[in-house]
């Protein structure tokens, strides 16, 4: 097993490596950096060519590559052009906001799909199973912001339960009654997609497993049909689903993007369309590495998890 | 008549006769939502290749005359915040929003296939670089990668359909390599190689025209994901320039807060249009798959 994970970690390296070289050649590019898109204008060449020197941008394009890898042996990510923190920092501080609102939104989109899809399989062709699948597929269909703006529209303004933006109110003192209202409605948005997909994925699942001959078995041996449907059939109809998990992993950093532009949630992905706006490379190089780093880890955990529920898949 | 052309010898016929493509119409018909979608979908491309004929003004003049901006007769979404026709407005933009979708799922299913075909026909070494490749861009970080490449390159409509063709091929790959790796296999094949025939044949004639359903369904559900994907970028400002319209950039005007309360004309109807749009396309592609599914029993 060990012998696998360690395989598979080397196997995925030179991706990793070629993911990065890739995003950093796109950057350079790019036309116009970051002096001539920040800095005052009015400035002369000679004073801009230093800036550019001070910031490590004149030298050759191999070389700041060269680096900027050497740095991340190292475990230093380089510091942003935009303001000179270290990268880890400015990642670090953002990193929270939108770990908190992907888990909140996996946790939100899991629990209910589940459910739904179990429910929906076991009473197949019911109201409830149809109304389900038609949400469900209404869930994948529409766009998160227009769906977020609905929200906001609906809850925030016409009825003014909840705040319109960003992760708290300022000026009061933190609280988490306080968070959990700012964090209701990008959750929900940002679950949708996935609580669509997981609740049709499940419900199929389940169809699947419950026509095989291991439950006409329990049936006919007289287990009640609570334990049939709860105990033995949803354990192997959740098998998929589980690794499925692992492969949202990317999509916590992803998916968040849009809903965070539209919340004004102060997270990672925010950050990336700031350093994507700003050609703040190094930012955006530690966010990619980052993103293929999850990437990574999410197939492995998904493979991980795939080999515990079912014993009959073992890797060597 | 179907069955005499069952029969002939010269047709180089799959085992099921269910691929017979009555059959396969006549199951996609039985799916009441997958006809609506059908209807749905037809509605708006006739839409936008006629939206010259259908839009009442002009999406790009301004309007100095009405008073008002809300919808009005005349104006049946309104104005939009420099005097624009809100609803004209939208009729073109559907040109737009469609056409990425089309045009970048057009892209990447001929690039998958051909990729596809080479790899599950040939094997050996020609497959295991191929997959090697093909998993390397599924590893990339997609949205990521596609963000940091549109905005190096230049947001503009063309830029978003070479990317996203670009970067959706491999799910297309690896559906036409499993159909190859299965089919290369069966009698018809062997029969044909058996006969002499040459391998562009057999891959053109036989074993491709066979692997039709699983792409259709794959790249039904693709354009859908790229029209969201193309909404997404435009609303981010890297996609389709103003004073361009299309859905998604439409969208942009409601990131404030007074225009998402005082003036919903402007922002519901296109993200209705991409919603339905959507959801069209979603149910279209779950009837084409329960309709080519081979092991479904209804």
């Amino acid at each position: 097993m060990l012998k696998y994970l360690i395989r598979r970690i080397l196997i995925a390296l030179p991706v990793i490596l070629g993911v990065t070289i890739l995003t950093f050649i796109i950057i350079q590019a790019a036309p116009g950096d970051i002096v001539d898109l920040y800095v005052d204008p009015t400035l002369s060449v000679a004073d801009k060519q230093a800036i550019r020197a001070n910031l490590g941008l004149d030298k050759h394009p191999v070389v700041q590559y060269g680096i900027w890898l050497k740095g991340v042996m190292q475990g230093d990510l380089g510091n942003s052009l935009v303001n000179r923190q270290p990268v880890a920092v400015r990642i670090g501080e953002r990193m929270g906001a939108t770990l908190g609102l992907s888990l909140a939104a996996l946790a939100l989109a899991y629990f209910v799909a589940i459910p739904v899809g179990v429910i929906s399989a076991t009473r197949q062709y019911s109201w409830l199973d149809y109304g389900s699948s038609m949400f469900a597929l209404m869930f994948v269909s529409i766009p998160g912001f227009f769906f977020g703006i609905g929200l906001i529209f609906f809850f925030s303004l016409r009825l003014d339960w909840l705040p319109v933006s960003g992760m708290r109110t300022l000026g009061v003192e933190k609280s988490f009654g306080d968070l959990l209202q700012h964090m209701i409605l990008p959750a929900i948005v940002l679950s949708a997609g996935t609580m669509g997909a997981v609740t049709r994925y499940t419900r199929s699942s389940m169809l699947d497993v419950v026509r095989q001959d291991f439950i006409r078995t329990a049936r006919a041996k007289g287990v009640t049909e609570r334990l049939v449907v709860y105990k033995h059939a949803l354990r192997n109809a959740l098998i998929p689903v589980i690794t499925l998990l692992g492969l949202q992993l990317p999509n916590l950093l992803g998916g968040a993007i849009i809903i965070e532009s539209v919340f004004m949630w102060p997270g990672m992905g925010r950050l990336a369309i700031e350093a994507i706006n700003s050609r703040d490379y190094p930012v955006l190089m530690g966010l990619n590495l980052l993103t293929a780093v999850l990437v990574v880890v999410g197939g492995l955990l998904s493979d991980m998890l795939y080999s515990a529920a079912d014993p009959r898949i073992r890797y060597s | 008549m179907s069955i005499a052309k069952k029969l002939s010898p010269q047709a180089a016929t799959p085992k099921e006769p269910k691929s017979d493509k009555n059959y396969v119409l006549r199951r996609f018909l039985r799916h009441k939502l997958a006809v609506v979608g059908l209807v749905i979908l037809t509605v708006l491309v006739l839409t936008a290749v006629f939206a010259p004929q259908i839009a009442p003004y002009d999406p790009n003049k301004f309007d100095a005359v009405s008073m008002v901006d809300t919808p009005t007769r005349e104006h049946l979404l309104g104005l939009d915040q420099v005097g624009r026709d809100v609803l004209s407005r939208v009729i073109y933009a559907s040109r737009i929003s469609l056409s990425v979708g089309v045009v970048a799922v057009g892209i990447y299913v001929i690039i998958g296939t051909v990729l596809g075909s080479l790899a599950g026909y040939y094997g050996g070494w020609v497959d295991i670089v191929l997959t090697r490749f093909a998993d390397m861009f599924l590893s990339f970080p997609q949205i990521m990668l596609i963000l940091v490449i549109v905005s190096m390159i230049g947001p503009s409509i063309w830029n978003i359909m070479v990317v996203l063709g670009l970067l959706g091929w491999p799910p297309i790959f690896r559906i036409v390599r499993g159909q190859f790796l299965t089919l290369r296999e069966l009698d018809f094949v062997q029969a044909g190689r058996g006969m002499g025939a040459k391998d562009s044949r057999l891959i053109f004639r036989h074993i491709l025209p066979n692997s039709m359903g699983p792409i259709l369904v794959a790249a039904t559900f693709g354009t859908a994901t790229a029209i969201l994907t193309e909404a997404a970028l435009s609303y981010l400002g890297l996609g389709v320039q103003p004073p361009a319209a299309s859905w998604g950039n439409l969208l942009i005007q409601a990131q404030s807060t007074t225009v998402i309360e005082k003036q919903p004309w402007l922002w519901v109807p296109p993200g209705m249009l991409i919603f339905i749009s959507v959801l069209a396309i979603n149910f279209v592609g779950d009837g084409l798959r329960d309709a080519l599914d081979p092991r479904l029993k209804r």
